[in-house]
């Protein structure tokens, strides 16, 4: 590849570029609708509520009680 | 005044009242399976004499009124059911749309059709189907609607691969 400075520059297709190392936002999206797909619809709205009441509590100036929110699979 | 937002006690007092209604909107995507967020619930409801009467006894119970631009304390009735067809109201628990029809003019019986039976905490409620959902966004085409279509659809795509 020809540089403005007039150097050659050897692309090097062994070596991942960033966009191949950066996560991949569909994967991302994925686990998260996997785990609402994995909720019953009654869990599913006490998340709906529960983003709700966080926002809020926010908005009032207090922390937001997390033990409302149905745990996310692999989270602590 | 309005309410905290409290999403299944207005279920429940539309159901103990035996309003006909389909959830849509944020919540039904919600329940089928979304990972959105939505600080209203959206229902059509069946526009009859008897159902709007119980709608009214429900909306007098929750203390509901207009959301007047210009303040005014307007509260729904029966004949207001009957005549006008969005009714975007604060209540005791929180906003609450009421609508005679979504998407392409979809009554509450052409969308019983379009709806899946969910028991939620008891209730039996009738949820508008994703795929519904999403046609009424597309046709809605505000800016908020916009923004939640990559992921609705993304939504049924893996609830259709899962049923596979």
């Amino acid at each position: 590849m020809q540089r403005d400075d007039g150097k050659t520059e050897t692309a090097r297709l062994d070596e991942p570029s960033p966009e191949d190392s950066a996560p991949n936002s569909i994967d991302h999206d994925d686990s998260l609708i996997l785990w609402m797909l994995s909720l019953s619809p009654e869990k599913r709205l006490e998340v709906a509520q529960g983003f709700v009441d966080s926002v809020r509590i926010l908005r009032s100036g207090r922390r937001a009680p997390l033990s409302r929110h149905p745990q996310r699979p692999g989270t602590a | 005044m309005a309410g905290e937002l409290r999403f299944l006690d207005i279920l429940s007092a539309l159901a103990r009242h035996e309003v006909d209604f389909v959830v849509v909107g944020g919540v039904a995507a919600i329940l089928e399976g979304a990972p959105i967020s939505t600080f209203d619930l959206d229902i059509v409801f069946h526009r009859t004499t008897e159902n709007n009467a119980r709608l009214a006894a429900v909306l007098q119970e929750l203390n509901a009124s207009y959301k007047d631009p210009a303040g005014r304390h307007i509260v729904p009735d029966s004949m207001k059911l009957d005549s006008i067809n969005v009714h975007l109201l604060r209540t005791d628990l929180g906003p609450l749309d009421l609508l005679s029809r979504v998407g392409r003019d979809l009554t509450y019986e052409a969308l019983l059709d379009r709806s899946i039976d969910y028991e939620v905490a008891g209730l039996q409620l009738k949820v508008l189907n994703l795929e519904t959902v999403i046609e009424c966004k597309e046709i809605a085409d505000r800016d908020k609607d916009r923004a939640a279509l990559p992921i609705l659809r993304r939504t049924l795509e893996l609830k259709r691969s899962g049923d596979d």
